[in-house]
């Protein structure tokens, strides 16, 4: 091995022919990341800057688009609600994904398997079944409510049940926790036995033990679930049409509405660029308040 | 609406017992004759598609530039609704003229919108349009004028239909072959009629009222509740009145649902007790679900809509648009239309062959008044800026300015 690479050693030092290696091996994944993403956003960011409706895009370059957005208070209205809901969203799916994964791992290990099928049947099933299954479960005449009045518990049916931000929320989670679950079963994983073992030996109460040894180990794989789930959930614009009331329209039907109902393609793109600074603003926003409390130490995995 | 008989005789005919197909002019004789002399000659696959009501005679090929549009048959792409690509009911046209018929199922007209200005778009054979759109589709040139001497079924239609979309030359932007009305849909076991659209802002319909997200459509159905009596030519004082007005109806709506399907499960579900606006097909809906709906028409009239079908002026298979477009508005597919999706005909000699709530729902009998008198086939806003005219883009922030409210 070593007679055969000689000529290139004394060309190429380890560290190097390591760098060119991992360029190598990576430069496929950056040539699909660049063609399917950055080409694309690119130019949506050119477009943002033209002027554009049904007859097309034209005009120079402006700020124009991006001065009507900023201005517009339905969008602000839109994005506080997009925000809110992405955010109990993600904190709902966190907490029913840490309770399933720590169950599974810390309590029933010889279910990890069929935990991990029953979360995929979940993720497989139907976005839009899911969606509908909601709409019967939580309406006047649904399971809840029925089940509510014909046991006299209730008089009326309870109305702030579907058609409200309850419902929305709900249901975004009921639709992404699944994937919260998957992501911290893994990080869980890699949480040795020993590891909780020694802190318990060391008089730590559960709490603590959660506190300072799990969440920590674990702090990357919560910052991965909480974010993705919070732009997944904050970009929506399906569910809160069909269970959302009157004031939960969120900022992916304002930006659905240019590309569509308008054809104004470089304002869409404005709203999207706008859209897409501030969510990842948010989600910087929740990696520093991770790290200010700890959860995400140098070294966690 | 009380149910209706089925129509004795056709009211645009003088003659009562005989049909437009049988009251056929002088001059329409002579376009089928021509039209059949060509086909004959030209294109037998274009008799089989066209030529079902055509009589047998032969005369000189006055269409000739239906000659230029091809042979029918291969593959036809069509844009539009499900169901208003025929389903099993058109198959047998399909296979008798060897097309291969590809379909995108569109949610809404703004789905054609964004479709035809795609490379793929751009080379479908027959797309869904909806009238008020007509005049930007016009303009934006995206159409292929059809010429009516192409459509051997055409003089069998209503004509005050195609003359919602016929150009200043005489053809035709898309060829009608549906038509319904957005009238106020509610649950009669809850509630009267309303008088009004502004009786919705009364506080016993709080949390009763379903809105639909169909931006162009809310818009034209506020302006006639606020007085606007041509709601495509609307002013940006008259859109900030409606805006206003829209804001108030949400305020006691409980959701905007996401489509007419949906009001109709809210309203079995019981969720809601009527919609802000509603469609008549919402009737049929809810009646498969069991349940009993009703459509008002306020005295500010109501929404009309009429659907086409066009053929985008890049189709690579125009001729067969063309024959597919002649089929829907044939005998067989109109009865589909009127049965099938419970929707209005534009061809009033199958008015008879209609049953069940395809007849209820539609009342023929009072075709006229409900067309002079409670409908308004409004139009879109104009896409470019027109003085004090209010564009299609400020209609559409209008909406969402309302939805957020």
């Amino acid at each position: 091995m070593d007679h055969r690479l000689g000529g290139r050693e004394g060309i190429l030092n380890p560290e190097l022919r390591s760098r060119l290696s991992a360029i190598g091996l990576a430069s496929p994944l950056g040539l699909l990341l660049l063609a399917l993403l950055f080409v694309p956003l690119g130019i949506g960011l050119w477009y943002s800057f033209r002027q554009g409706s049904l007859y097309g895009i034209s005009g120079g370059l402006s700020f124009d688009n991006y001065s009507e957005v900023l201005g517009r208070e339905t969008f602000w209205k839109a994005i506080r609600t997009s925000v809110l809901f992405g955010l109990a969203t993600a904190a709902i799916s966190l907490v029913v994904g840490f309770i399933i994964a720590r169950y599974v791992r810390f309590e029933k290990r010889t279910l990890a398997k069929v935990a991990v099928a029953v979360v995929l049947l979940a993720v497989f099933g139907g976005y839009l079944v899911r969606i509908y299954a909601w709409r019967t479960i939580l309406g006047e005449s649904g399971v809840i409510n029925s089940a509510l009045t014909t046991s006299g518990l209730l008089d009326e049916p309870l109305s702030w049940l579907l058609f409200s931000p309850t419902a929305v929320v709900l249901t975004l989670g009921s639709i992404y926790a699944p994937y919260a679950t998957l992501i911290i079963m893994s990080g869980l994983e890699s949480v040795r036995d020993d590891e909780v073992e020694a802190a318990r030996d060391l008089g730590a109460s559960p709490f603590r033990v959660y506190q300072r040894v799990v969440l920590p180990l674990i702090g990357r794989s919560i910052l991965l679930a909480f974010t993705l789930i919070f732009l997944l959930a904050a970009a929506d614009y399906v569910i809160p049409p069909l269970v959302g009331g009157p004031d939960t329209q969120m900022v992916g039907v304002l930006i659905a509405n240019q590309f569509m109902a308008t054809g104004d393609i470089p304002l869409g793109a404005a709203y999207g660029f706008v859209t897409l600074l501030l969510l990842v603003f948010f989600g910087t926003l929740i990696w520093a308040a991770m790290r200010v409390c700890g959860l995400l130490p140098k070294g966690a995995r | 609406m009380k149910p209706s008989k089925a129509p004795q005789r056709h009211p645009f005919v003088d003659d009562p017992g005989i049909s437009r197909a049988q009251a056929m002019t002088r001059g329409a004789f002579l376009r089928r004759a021509a039209m059949l002399g060509f086909t004959v000659t030209a294109a037998g696959s274009v008799l089989a598609a066209c030529g079902s009501d055509s009589s047998s005679s032969s005369g000189n090929a006055s269409a000739g530039s239906l000659e230029e549009l091809g042979q029918v048959g291969g593959q036809l792409q069509i844009l539009t609704y499900a169901g208003y690509e025929g389903a099993n009911a058109i198959k047998p046209f399909l296979k008798k003229n060897g097309i291969d018929a590809k379909t995108t199922f569109i949610n809404s007209q703004d789905d054609v919108s964004t479709r035809l200005r795609s490379p793929a778009g751009k080379k479908a054979d027959a797309a869904q349009l909806g009238v008020a759109q007509v005049d930007i589709y016009r303009n934006l040139g995206l159409f292929l004028p059809l010429q009516k001497e192409w459509f051997s079924n055409f003089d069998a239609v209503e004509p005050r239909f195609p003359k919602l979309t016929e150009n200043e030359d005489g053809t035709l932007t898309s060829m009608p072959f549906v038509w319904g009305s957005l009238g106020w849909n509610y649950l009669p076991d809850k509630l009267e009629p309303i008088e009004s659209w502004q009786d919705l802002l009364d506080p016993k319909f709080k949390g009763k009222i379903a809105m639909v997200d169909d931006p162009v459509s809310s818009i034209q159905t506020g302006a006639l509740a606020v007085g606007v009596k041509e709601p495509g030519r609307m002013t940006k004082d008259e859109l900030a009145e409606t805006k206003e007005f829209l804001m108030k109806v949400k305020a006691n709506a409980r959701t905007v649902a996401a489509w007419y399907g949906d009001i109709a499960d809210m309203l079995v579900a019981g969720d809601v007790w009527c919609s802000f606006q509603g469609w008549n097909a919402v009737q049929a809906f809810a009646a498969e679900k069991g349940g009993v709906v009703h459509t008002g028409y306020p005295k500010e009239k109501v929404v009309g809509f009429v659907d086409t079908f066009g053929v985008p002026a890049e189709s690579d298979n125009p001729a067969t648009g063309v024959a597919f477009i002649n089929e829907m508005i044939g005998k067989k597919m109109q009865t589909y239309v009127g049965n099938d999706l419970v929707s209005g005909v534009v061809r009033l000699d199958v008015v008879p062959n209609i049953k069940g709530l395809g007849k209820e729902v539609f009342n023929y009998n009072d075709f006229d008044e409900i067309f002079n008198t409670k409908l308004n086939f409004a139009l879109d806003a104009p896409i470019e800026p027109d003085g004090d005219i209010a564009t299609h883009e400020e209609w559409i922030t209008a909406w969402e300015d309302v939805k957020a409210s």
